[in-house]
């Protein structure tokens, strides 16, 4: 819980991102074959399945699954744990895809840093 | 078409709403307003909570399937100039949510009381007095509105003035009771600048207009101003001290006020207004260390009480620091999850201290009690699940939002130290915890031979129970059949999805190694932390006596004496008084008869005229 | 207007003419009458904002409550007052009631006269009964006291206004208020014209500083005194001052600062002065002290926001200081003290009462969603619109009137009964009844504000 936080604040102040900025380097740098990620479910279905803003991301297809499951078995509550496993594991891939970009955010700032040094 | 058929279920939906509020307003209205003296009023009361509770289901099953949150306009109620205040209520996922848990709990609590407070003459109004509570929580909950909002907000106040003093006899019990409606009028003043505030940024009460109005403004203001709201009700740091006085009031009052209802509604008003608290840095900054501040300090406190009642008031002061925390971090439905299923097992552990100080013939000190484990198997069944839960146990109710809440915690890049104090409060819940357990239930009884303990009532049996099984299953239950709003903290590593029992675990060990030590008679190596503890930080004795002395010091001798009795009266009257005084005074002694001073005066005059005339022509 | 005024001339008659033994009931029951029809003034038929036009006399929006209020006072004094007059002589009843009688019709007169200068001297007019009841039927020797104070203050502090009225009526040539927008432009603005018509209603409401009349006539007065001086005559204050406000406007903004200051400061003070106080009364009436504060300064603010909230807490004050007149005479005439530690625990013995004590209490400590609150709220929000450093005033306020309101209700009411208190005679049902028909309108404002907030200017 604190290690981002010791080198955003004391060791490596300048190199390390803020967490809730974009990232600033070329998403295709390094990764030529990178294609950009692509949002399953529409706006309209979206909008269809009253789905709240916070969760209209790249998993929402998902989450439409799971909420039509849940609407049709009610109240049994106990019915849509795969759907719910489903779009939980797609947040998680999320997540960790996120904390990559970060971290690939941090190495090339660092990288940047180190080559700017250099040349200086 | 399809638009259209989904239009009439919504009316239907949004009208069956409507209606079910109001039948559930009359539900618990009728004890109140009925004075028929054929049934036993007490019993009636609660078995209309009951039908209450059931009722209260269908607006959180409708909530359930449709997902949709209902604002329901009914009536405007006044203008002021071009202001109106409408009444409306609104029937969202915390509405829909909380209404059914306070009415579950309430019923319980009530069923409780019915044991309890057997032997008071006056139970009919004590039912009704927590009636007109629930009622006013009810309003609180509900409004989509700042002023009926308010109404709900100062009502629970009063009476839980009321109900606090209800031994209206006793001396502490009064001055507790004042105390508490003095520190929520403090917190009342952040909410009278909200109202103050709102109506000149965004001319409506309405929250939803709020909400809308209040994009891109500096919301810094309003939104400490609800902080202090807060406070004043959920008992943060600072304007703490109220609560562990308030439980001078009966258990029951205790069970259900001072615990699962009235202080969560600092809680709530934050929930509610989080789209506001949101907007402000220092806002969530300052929930964040509020909370990190009140929930290690009440721990600490907790942990060298000696007062059964008053150990379980500082761990709820705690817990609702701990909600806070979590608003802090961003997470108000997390928080809210936190509300309830901690209502379910605080409750529990409220009537199983009242069934023990009952059965001890009125004693509250943990050092006379022992061995109830074998006197009382289910109050101590009840009270360990109780603590079970409390402490995060998994699968138990609070282990649904107190972990997630450590999750969200661990993952959060927020300010570390004020989080570490939270991890260090959440390993003092199991000190605490492990402490009532050890002297109360376990060891060997330290009370006088013939206490009266009987716990054989099918009033106290079915109410503990109920409230057992929902701090059993309530938690996977309400996390299993809501609809998800946000998404959820998923990716961690083992450690970290761990911390939260491991910190339990850790203090659990730290108290047992330490309590063995204790029988050793190590000396410790100061007393200070002790008596810090035990004298709640001296809060009460610098605050409490200092604060008071000053201002009706400054009442007596500057307002009264000085100002009122001594400048104004000089001032006023008697300086008129002395002037004319001497003015007549002094043409008194003109007026003595005195002839030839008159006929002098008079030739004088006369003279001084003719002069001037002359001079003048 | 003459459907009200008529009766209430009738009812002098009536007080002299009855027999002895008949001469409350008829009275009480007549003066109920009165304010039943005076009832019909709520509904405002006029798109003009005035009806029951008169030559001289109509009523709108601002007043009509106000004269409500009133009549609605009247029947509640004679209930007040009927049982410590018992032992007082025939000429000396008919009398009594007969003051209070004069009271209401200058009252009633004062509030719905269209034309200042008749406003005026019913403004003075009401001195004379108030002062005589006072000095008169007053328990201790302080009254001469205390009435010599009601006089010279109101006195000395309206005699501006009157050569401001003058002056007035000399540049324009009118002084009638139903026109006052056609020759508003002709008055000359000045700061001390401003002054000068604001000042007799200052001391009248009273302004924290001009107030020193003010506890010493409620302390010293009977209990009808009492009720009428903090219900109406205060309120004569207000309603003069929202009045005039829009007829003379100061030069300079400036000009209503010292005031709002001493208003705010002295919500403040006066709660301070009622958190030490011993004397039941004195507490009710420093009480009032405050209340008034916050009505002036709403209604300095000059914002429709300021005058309705000082509408509505000018009336909902009214009905809840009196009551808790009424419930400390009902003590009084008990236990004989109003020395708030020796009649403690009252609840054990009057529990009923305790009830009424416990409603009033949370009306002065502005309970929402009583008019009270509303009142407050309101101009606590339009002070907060002027300058938001009034919030840390009317904040504090209302935290010490909850300290103070409570303090007195936990004093009187709660804890042990002391063991002095013995043989009290029971609360009777005329005594309730009189708490009840305080309670009742309160309570049924709360259903519709408006009667008492849709006045703007």
């Amino acid at each position: 819980m604190g290690a981002h936080l010791v080198r955003r604040y004391i060791t490596d102040r300048d190199t390390e991102p803020i967490c809730t900025d974009k990232p600033s380097f070329d998403p295709l740098y390094g990764f030529s074959e990178r294609k950009e990620r692509e949002m399953v479910a529409t706006q309209e279905q979206m909008n269809m399945a009253q789905l709240p803003m916070d969760l209209r991301d790249y998993c929402a297809h998902y989450l439409i699954i799971f909420m039509k499951c849940r609407r049709d078995h009610w109240p049994n509550i106990s019915a849509c744990a795969h759907q719910k496993h489903d779009w939980e594991y797609c947040e998680h891939k999320d997540y960790v895809m996120r904390m990559k970009e970060y971290e690939r955010e941090r190495r090339l700032r660092v990288r940047k840093k180190r080559i700017e040094a250099e040349a200086a | 078409m399809m638009g259209q058929s989904e239009h009439i279920a919504e009316i239907i939906i949004s009208s069956l709403m409507s209606m079910t509020l109001m039948l559930l307003m009359g539900i618990l209205g009728f004890p109140i307003i009925i004075n028929n003296t054929k049934y036993n009023k007490a019993i009636f009361t609660m078995k209309a909570v009951k039908l209450a509770f059931f009722w209260s289901l269908l607006p959180a099953g409708l909530l359930i399937i449709t997902g949709t949150d209902f604002t329901i306009n009914t009536w405007e109620w006044f203008h002021i100039s071009t202001f109106t205040i409408y009444t409306s209520v609104k029937i969202d996922y915390y509405a829909a949510v909380f209404l059914p848990v306070a009415l579950y709990v309430t019923w319980s609590i009530l069923q409780f009381a019915l044991w309890y407070m057997e032997k008071d003459h006056n139970i009919d109004q004590f039912f009704k007095y927590l009636l007109i509570f629930l009622i006013s929580m009810i309003i609180l909950v509900t409004a989509n509105n700042l002023f009926q909002l308010f109404i709900g907000w100062e009502g629970v106040g009063i009476m839980s003035f009321l109900l606090i003093s209800w031994w209206f006899g006793r001396p502490d019990a009064n001055s507790a009771a004042l105390q508490a409606v003095l520190y929520n009028r403090t917190g009342d003043l952040g909410l009278f600048v909200m109202m103050a505030w709102t109506m000149t940024s965004t001319n409506s009460w309405e929250l939803d207009d709020i909400f809308l109005h209040s994009q891109n403004q500096n919301m810094t203001m309003p939104a400490l101003a609800l902080i202090l709201a807060a406070a004043g009700k959920s008992a943060q740091f600072g304007l703490h001290p109220w609560l562990p006085s308030a439980m001078e009031g009966p258990t029951p009052v205790s069970a259900l006020l001072h615990s699962s209802t009235m202080v969560v509604a600092g809680i709530f008003l934050l929930i509610r207004f989080y789209p506001i608290i949101e907007q402000s840095k220092t806002a969530m900054t300052t929930c964040l260390w509020l909370g990190s501040l009140t929930t290690l300090f009440t721990a600490a406190c907790a942990l060298t009480q000696n007062d059964i009642k008053k150990i379980i008031a500082f761990s709820t002061s705690s817990q609702l620091g701990f909600m806070m925390v979590t608003i802090g971090l961003g997470q108000p439905r997390l928080a809210f999850l936190h509300i309830c299923t901690h209502a379910f097992f605080k409750a529990m552990l409220f009537m199983c201290s009242g069934v023990i100080i009952h059965s001890l013939k009125n004693e509250q000190d943990i050092r006379k009690m022992g061995g109830m484990y074998f006197l009382t198997p289910l109050t101590a069944s009840c009270i360990t699940l109780g603590s079970l839960a409390l402490t995060g146990t998994p699968f138990l109710s609070g282990f649904y939002s107190k972990d997630a809440i450590i999750e969200t915690l661990n993952s959060s890049h927020l300010n570390a130290c004020a989080l570490s104090m939270t991890l260090i409060a959440t390993s003092f819940t199991a000190v605490y915890s492990l402490r009532i357990l050890y002297y109360v239930l376990g060891g060997q009884p330290r009370f006088n031979s013939l206490s009266p303990i009987n716990e054989n009532d099918p009033n106290l049996n079915t109410s503990l129970m109920r409230l057992a099984v929902g701090s059993l299953i309530f938690g996977q239950l309400i996390t299993m059949s809501l609809p998800p709003k946000t998404t959820s903290v998923l990716t961690m590593t083992l450690t970290m999805k761990m911390t939260a029992i491991l910190v339990t675990l850790t203090g659990l060990t730290t108290a047992l190694l330490l309590t063995q030590s204790d029988s050793l008679h190590k000396k410790l190596w100061s007393h200070l932390p002790l008596h810090f503890t035990t004298l709640l930080g001296f809060f009460p004795l610098t605050i409490h006596r200092l604060l008071p002395k000053l201002t009706l010091q400054m009442g007596h001798l500057i307002s009264s004496q000085l100002i009122d009795q001594t400048w104004f009266k000089l001032l006023g009257p008697k300086a008129i008084l002395k002037s004319s005084m001497s003015l007549s005074k002094y043409i008194n002694t003109i007026q003595l008869g005195l002839i030839k001073l008159h006929l002098m005066s008079f030739t004088i005059a006369l003279l001084t005229t003719a002069f001037i005339y002359t001079i003048m022509t | 207007m003459m459907k009200i005024l008529t009766p209430t001339l009738m009812l002098i008659p009536l007080t002299w003419l009855s027999s002895f033994s008949h001469l409350w009931r008829p009275t009480l029951s007549y003066s109920f009458i009165i304010s039943t029809l005076s009832l019909t003034w709520i509904k405002n038929m006029s798109e003009t904002g005035w009806t029951s036009l008169g030559l001289y006399m109509a009523t709108d929006t601002l007043s009509t409550p106000l004269i409500i209020l009133t009549c609605w006072l009247l029947p509640l004094m004679i209930l007040a007052s009927q049982d410590h007059m018992k032992t007082e002589s025939q000429t000396r009843q008919r009398l009594y009631i007969t003051l209070l009688i004069f009271l209401q019709l200058f009252l009633i007169s004062a509030f719905s006269s269209t034309e200042l200068i008749m406003f005026y001297i019913m403004f003075e007019a009401t001195l004379i009964p108030t002062l005589m009841i006072i000095t008169r039927w007053g328990n201790q020797l302080e009254r001469l006291s205390a009435g010599t104070y009601l006089l010279f203050y109101t006195l000395i502090s309206s005699l501006p206004l009157l050569v401001a009225l003058l002056m007035i009526q000399t540049n324009t040539g009118s002084l009638s208020l139903t026109s006052a927008q056609f020759y508003f432009s002709l008055i000359p603005q000045h700061n001390f014209l401003w002054l000068a018509c604001f000042l007799a209603f200052l001391v009248k409401m009273p302004l924290y500083g001009l107030h020193l009349w003010l506890p010493k006539a409620h302390v010293e007065a009977p209990i009808a005194g009492s009720m009428i001086l903090a219900a109406v005559l205060l309120k004569l204050g207000g309603y003069g001052m929202t009045r005039i406000s829009t007829i003379v406007d100061p030069i300079s903004k400036n000009m209503t600062y010292p005031f709002i200051t001493l208003a705010l400061w002295g919500v403040i003070m006066t709660g301070l002065v009622c958190l030490q106080q011993m004397d039941l009364k004195s507490l009710i009436a420093y009480s009032s002290v405050g209340h008034m504060g916050l009505v002036v300064g709403g209604v300095l603010t000059q914002t429709s926001w300021g005058y309705s909230g000082a509408l509505i807490l000018m009336i909902a004050h009214g009905l809840t200081s009196s009551a808790l007149f009424c419930l400390a005479n009902i003590n009084y005439e008990r236990t004989h003290s109003r020395i708030m530690y020796l009649t403690r625990g009252l609840q054990i013995i009057f529990p009923l009462m305790a009830i009424w004590w416990l409603s009033f209490t949370l009306a002065n400590l502005a309970l929402p969603p009583l008019p009270n609150m509303m009142g407050e709220l309101t101009i606590i929000v339009c002070m907060f619109n002027w300058s938001w450093w009034t919030i840390i005033f009317t904040g504090l306020g209302t935290l010490i009137t909850a300290a103070y309101s409570l303090h007195m209700f936990t004093t009187t009411q709660r804890g042990a009964l002391p063991p002095h208190i013995t043989s009290l005679t029971p609360m009777n049902i005329k005594e309730h009844l009189l708490i009840i028909l305080h309670l009742l309108p309160l309570l049924l404002l709360i259903l519709k504000p408006e009667i008492i907030t849709c006045w703007s200017s």
